[in-house]
């Protein structure tokens, strides 16, 4: 009996720890779905608002772009030269079989020019309805998730950049990441802008 | 079939044919004793062998029949069947069989395997106990037992189960429509009537269906099929060619008679003879009254009808009729989509004919100058365009648009007075034939935008002219009459002499296409041509990855020798020397040599008495080896390299073949032109009251369909203008001493690696003063002054440049610059001949080959450029002082042209280090020869010319790119387009003329009425404005993507789109919905109103308006006071 006891007790003990922990998680078990349901809706309505966008710096400031607007990035390839266009379309370039212009927005906009670093230089091919090109980035930093909703864009400033107002008019806002001061770039507008498309 | 092995097929013919007699010996001696078992044995061996023989060499008839005899041959050797007569009967029978047979297939002519089978048959069935009836087999069971018994693989020439029923399902077919005709007929032939087109028409359809009938009955031998509806077609010829009424009777009895033929069909042996008799003796004596009756109802009628019908009449092409009756019969059962195709392969097949009759006419034309008889030449001709127009007409029935077919046929009538009634034509009756055609032409093209007042007018004219020489006619000859005696002999003659008829114009109408055509989707004929242009490019590929091979051999070839002498060297220097010295030097090397010795036991050897061989030694060795290795490798490949040199050349010549005749099939001759040139030429002329004539030669030169399509426009343009602005009045010509009638030429042929298209016309020639007048005022100033002819000459390409005022006949909006474009697309140039009083010629050269391009690579510091080869006459070096830099000139055989540096062309600054002797191309482009010095050519390749992305549409001097087989860019230079950006750059800017040319004003006018239109227009132009007419909202939508109007006015009711929906659809437009819309309606309700102004309207007027009132309205809306520069244009424009 006396051996008995603690044997039963120790046992008895340690079923009842494990039977409460079972009886716990028996317990919390719906709120625990619950809870997870919950954190995945959100999760998926935090996916679902937020646009990702293809940020990049060109000239001295970050900016980004739609990401459905940009059907693809890389490195350039060599540039074929052409005659009689102006110094902004820096020429042509064949990429997986398509022949495409490279039109440099630093010369368009008069940007500030960045100090380049590597001999290779960054593309991204813009696509807007009919209107396609290699648009040349100093280098691309990333993708940002904008939520059109919850995130403000703040008004863009002239100032703040310089010499950049003419590209100003493509701007739909800056929108502020960390530290970041990321101008977002109007895809439509850009895609139907005369400046651009005249040479169509 | 076995007919290909045709000796042995013979042999075993001949084989057969000696059996016949030893078995005939045979049975003869059998019959006198009938129980020689060996003879009879004999018998049947021989029949056994032709049995099986016959089915090996596959006569499955002959073995049939052979196998039948053994059956009963059989069953009497067994007892049971009787050797009795019957059966010495049915051997002779089979063996007569054999026979025939035989000669039969010797003679090539067919055999009626059926019939011969069902004789054998019949004849041993009558073997045996109990048969006792006559012996002579029916000659009708005969003749239709074919059907009876199946045959299981006859000779393709027989009637077989299969063939017979194909010509059953065949037949049943015509038979069904035979009797939808035959319905019509009876549903319309009440009494006596005259035979109208219509009803011969019907008539025609069961003819052709009876005459397939019989046709296909004697093919597969059903002779008395054959036979009896040959009477039938008797008859119905009659009834299409010479009948003039018809009565119920006669219908009712043809109708009985059909039925015969199709009682027949089902079941030929219960086929009454008798009755078929009697009904076509009933039918000729109907006929006999009915021709009576006729003729003298003819002559009451004649004046007023047109000519009768004789048995000349033409007979459409067979081979496109039948499909086309069924067609008309069962019309309700086309689906829309099936309507479509028809429509397009109507459109097509008209489109052929067209331009048939148009080559006709234009003979016509130019033989009938004045009033003269008709050679028979002439009648030939008018004959080819009744039968043009007869097909027309006939399918147009076919497809449903009576417009065009009820038109045609009147066109017809008078085409059939002209051939057979009229006895002289004049220019005036040519005339109105070329107008009736020229209409027809258009209701092909477009039959809602003629109006039926314009056919019905044409065909009064055309009655009234065919009605004047007729009385004429009439009056001093007796009107025709058929004799009895001579329709009899018709009649008689008529079944071969239709056939010989129907066979002729089945040649006749075969002989332009002399080889089967194929249709094919025009987009997948692209999509070949396309690919084989990328096979073509690919293979050149191959030479650039050649290049560099070559250039790998010849490397390692190099290595090769580099290391065969420093083998050698090793081997002279050190190899020798180590015998004596190495070893000293390495004493190790010696010790261990001493060791191998002692190990290999070589101790009796002297040291001199064995060469010694060091590491260095075995190693110069193998590297001498090694290296006669690398030869016989390099060896190896040259032939490889040399081996897939030659397969690549080979290669490329067949894919080059197989391009050019890719790009063959989409050819088609300048011929498919014309008729619409001829058209609107005589359309224009008509209309600005000048006489002019269009000449055509080299109509037989090719060009691709999309060339031609694409010349299509600017010709059209080129002819408009000429007639406008080229071409004097009457008076004018007459007093400049020049022909009447003017002519406008369209040359073709072929130069070299282009077709060269001469356009010209005999007018008054580019007027200089007046475009040097023109440019001033369009900011040239002073510079005007000094431009020379070719420069002014260039003027006219610049869009919106014109001298002339208000064209209503340049409409189209195609004008000198789109001309120009239009060329250039397509890889062509246009150059100006003009000479004052004498005329204007434009020059076409279009390349041959489109799509794949031969070009001369330059090179120009890193980058290469193409220049199309076609462009470049010659290649040399120049003497330094035949150039003068300064003035931009070099002297080529005596002659100065123009001369350039492609460096500075290109912008790429100046050539550095002038050099002495430069590399010069010189370049044939656009009628002037000039020269380019190039730095560096790298060689020629075929490329195929692609844009330049999406983004650069046109770049000054660049006509596209190519991409190379490494991937690397080469654009293809445009040196004339070069040249032009350059000077302009040059001249800042000055020279960019299309930027003065004050920009017309346009006002969109889209209503339904087109009096309305015509009204609103005049306003418009009247205002100095462009106007721009839509025939409702759907049109207006297509025509803003051609033009951007600065105002619309609007109707609301209109068909396929209304108002009210053309301004909720151009409000959802980026750059339409900023037009101001004036709403232009008869509508005056206050609702009408609040709705388009809900929609975006911005002035709403009633129908009609003042004047001013529209006038203040659009100055209003579009604040054209502020704008004051767009003047009133010279050059307005009426959109038709």
């Amino acid at each position: 009996m006396i051996n008995s006891f603690p044997q039963q007790s120790s046992s008895g003990k340690g079923l009842s720890l494990q039977a409460l922990l079972a009886a716990i998680d028996v317990e919390i078990a719906p709120s625990v779905v619950q809870d997870l349901a919950f954190l995945k809706e959100r999760a998926l309505r935090d996916i679902r608002h937020k646009k990702p966008h293809i940020s990049f710096v060109l000239g001295a400031h970050e900016m980004a772009l739609p990401l459905q607007s940009v059907q693809e990035i890389g490195y350039l390839p060599t540039v074929t030269l052409l005659p009689n266009l102006p110094h902004w379309i820096k020429g042509i370039v064949q990429i997986r079989g398509e022949i495409l212009s490279v039109v440099d927005f630093i010369a368009l906009f008069h940007l500030q020019e960045e100090k380049k670093f590597g001999l290779q230089q960054s593309y991204l091919l813009f696509k807007q309805q009919d209107l396609k090109f290699c648009l040349l980035v100093s280098r691309i930093t990333g993708i940002v998730n904008i939520d059109e909703q919850r995130d403000t864009l703040t008004a863009f400033v002239p100032e703040k950049i310089e010499g950049s107002d003419l590209l100003s008019g493509f701007f739909r806002g800056v929108f502020t990441l960390d530290n970041r001061q990321i101008c977002i770039l109007d895809n439509e507008k850009l895609g139907a802008a005369s400046l651009l498309r005249k040479w169509q | 079939m076995t007919q290909d092995g045709n000796d042995f097929f013979a042999g075993y013919i001949e084989e057969v044919q000696t059996y016949i007699p030893i078995i005939k010996k045979g049975i003869e001696d059998l019959q006198a004793v009938p129980d020689k078992g060996e003879i009879f044995e004999e018998v049947y061996r021989l029949v056994h062998i032709i049995r099986g023989a016959s089915a090996m060499v596959g006569i499955h008839g002959l073995s049939e029949i052979a196998s039948c005899m053994e059956t009963g041959l059989d069953k009497i050797r067994e007892g049971q069947l009787a050797l009795a007569p019957e059966a010495f009967f049915a051997m002779r029978e089979t063996v007569d069989c054999f026979d025939l047979y035989c000669r039969g297939l010797r003679q090539g002519k067919p055999v009626d395997e059926a019939a011969l089978l069902a004789r054998t048959v019949d004849a041993v069935a009558k073997i045996g106990p109990g048969s006792g009836e006559t012996l002579i087999a029916e000659e009708e069971s005969i003749l239709f037992a074919g059907e009876k018994i199946p045959l299981t693989g006859p000779l393709a020439s027989f009637p077989d189960k299969e063939l017979l029923d194909e010509f059953q399902a065949e037949s049943e077919e015509h038979l069904e429509g035979i009797r939808h005709s035959m319905q019509f007929l009876e549903a319309h032939v009440v009494g006596k009537v005259r035979i109208s087109g219509e009803l011969r028409e019907i008539v025609r359809t069961i003819r052709r269906s009876v005459h397939t009938i019989k046709g296909a009955s004697a093919v597969i031998g059903l002779q008395d099929l054959s036979a009896f509806s040959h009477l039938v077609e008797d008859v119905l010829d009659w009834l299409y060619e010479s009948a003039s009424v018809m009565d119920h009777n006669l219908v009712a009895l043809l109708s009985e008679a059909l039925d015969l033929l199709a009682a027949m069909m089902d079941s030929p042996a219960s086929f009454n003879e008798q009755r078929a008799e009697k009904v076509l003796e009933h039918l000729h004596v109907l006929m006999k009254e009915l021709q009576e009756d006729g003729d003298f109802g003819e002559e009451v009628a004649l004046t007023s009808l047109p000519p009768m019908e004789t048995i000349r009449k033409p007979v459409t092409p067979p081979d496109a009729v039948p499909a086309k009756e069924k067609g008309a019969l069962h019309g309700s059962l086309f689906s829309e989509e099936e309507k479509q195709i028809l429509q397009e392969g109507f459109q097509e097949e008209a489109e052929e004919h067209l331009h048939e009759l148009h080559q006709s006419l234009q003979v016509l034309e130019t033989e009938i100058e004045a009033e003269m008889a008709l050679t028979p030449e002439h009648r030939e001709e008018i004959r080819k365009i009744r039968r043009a127009v007869h097909t027309i007409k006939g399918a147009s029935a076919v497809i449903g648009i009576n417009e065009i077919s009820s038109y045609a046929h009147g066109v017809e009538d008078f085409l059939d007075w002209m051939y057979e009634g009229a006895q002289q034509a004049d220019p005036p009756m040519i005339n109105i034939l070329a107008e009736s055609l020229d209409l027809l032409g258009l209701l092909v093209e477009s039959p809602e935008s003629v109006s039926s007042d314009r056919q019905s007018e044409m065909h009064q004219r055309l009655m009234h002219c065919s009605r004047i020489e007729s009385t004429d006619s009439l009056l001093n000859e007796e009107a025709p009459e058929v004799a009895i005696s001579e329709y009899q002999s018709l009649l008689e003659s008529a079944g071969p002499a239709s056939e010989e008829e129907t066979d002729e114009l089945d040649r006749q109408s075969t002989l332009p296409e002399t080889a089967k055509t194929i249709r094919i989707n025009q987009q997948q004929l692209d999509l070949l041509i396309n690919l084989t242009n990328e096979l073509l490019v690919g293979v050149s590929g191959f030479d650039q990855n050649m290049g560099l091979f070559n250039n790998a051999l010849e490397e390692l070839e190099l290595t090769t020798r580099r290391l065969k002498d420093i083998a050698l060297e090793l081997e002279t220097k050190f190899e020798v020397k180590a015998l004596d010295q190495l070893t000293q030097h390495f004493a190790h090397l010696d010790k261990s040599i001493a060791d191998i010795k002692v190990n290999q036991s070589f101790a009796e050897f002297d040291a001199l008495e064995l060469d010694r061989y060091t590491q260095l030694n075995l190693i110069i060795r193998s590297m001498n080896e090694s290296t006669i290795d690398v030869s016989a490798i390099h060896a190896n490949l040259r032939g490889i390299y040399s081996g897939i040199g030659g397969d690549i050349s080979r290669q490329h010549r067949v894919i080059r073949e197989l391009q050019v005749q890719m790009m063959r099939t989409r050819m088609s001759s300048m011929s498919t032109l014309t008729p619409r040139l001829s058209r609107t030429m005589r359309d224009v002329a008509s209309r600005l009251g000048k006489r002019v004539r269009l000449k055509v030669e080299g109509e037989q030169v090719d060009l691709d369909r999309v060339v031609w399509e694409k010349l299509a426009d600017p010709f059209m343009h080129l002819i408009r203008n000429a007639i406008h602005h080229g071409i004097e009045t009457e008076e004018e010509r007459k007093a400049g001493n020049k022909p009447d009638i003017a002519t406008i030429s369209l040359a073709g042929r072929r130069e070299g690696n282009h077709i060269v298209i001469r356009f010209s016309d005999d007018g008054r020639g580019l007027d200089f003063s007046a475009i040097r007048e023109k440019a001033r005022q369009f900011g040239l100033g002073a510079r005007a002054d000094q431009m020379d002819e070719q420069e002014l000459t260039d003027l006219i390409f610049y869009p919106g440049f014109s001298t002339k005022t208000i064209s209503e006949i340049s409409g189209r909006g195609v004008g000198m610059d789109v001309v120009k474009q239009n060329v250039h697309e397509i890889q062509g140039t246009i150059t100006v001949e003009t000479k004052e009083g004498e005329g204007t010629a434009f020059v076409i050269r279009v390349p041959l080959t489109l799509g794949v391009v031969r070009v001369l690579m330059v090179r120009i510091g890193e980058e290469t450029y193409g220049i199309a080869l076609n462009d470049i006459r010659d290649i040399h070096r120049a003497d330094s002082q035949d150039l003068s830099r300064n003035e931009g000139t070099l002297k080529i055989g005596g002659i100065v042209v123009p001369w350039y540096s492609l460096q500075v062309l290109l912008g790429q600054g100046e050539e550095q280090g002038e050099e002495q002797r430069p590399l010069v191309l010189v370049l044939n482009v656009a009628g002037r020869t000039l020269a380019i010095s190039i730095p560096q050519i790298t060689g020629q390749k075929e490329i195929v010319i692609k844009g330049l992305g999406t983004h650069l549409g046109s770049v000054p001097g660049v006509s596209g790119a190519a991409v190379m087989g490494d991937g690397s860019i080469v654009p293809v230079l445009n040196i004339p387009d070069l040249i032009e950006a350059a000077r302009r750059r040059d001249h800042g800017g000055l020279i960019p003329l299309q930027l003065d040319i004050p920009q017309s004003f346009t006002v969109m006018i889209v209503d339904d009425s087109i009096s309305i239109r015509r009204v609103m227009s005049r306003l418009v132009v009247a205002n100095g404005w462009v106007a721009v007419e839509a025939k409702d909202g759907l049109d207006a939508m297509d025509l803003l993507t051609e033009v951007q109007p600065d105002c619309i006015a609007l109707d609301i009711e209109m068909p396929r789109m209304n108002g009210f929906e053309f301004l909720a659809k151009i409000a959802n437009t980026s750059h339409e919905k900023n037009i101001p819309v004036i709403m232009l309606t008869s509508r005056t309700s206050e609702k009408h109103r609040e709705k388009a102004f809900q929609l975006g309207a911005k002035a709403f007027l009633n129908k009609p308006c003042k004047d001013e009132e529209f006038v203040e309205t659009v100055l209003r809306l579009t604040d054209t006071s502020s704008s004051s520069h767009r003047q009133p244009s010279d050059r307005q424009e009426v959109k038709a």
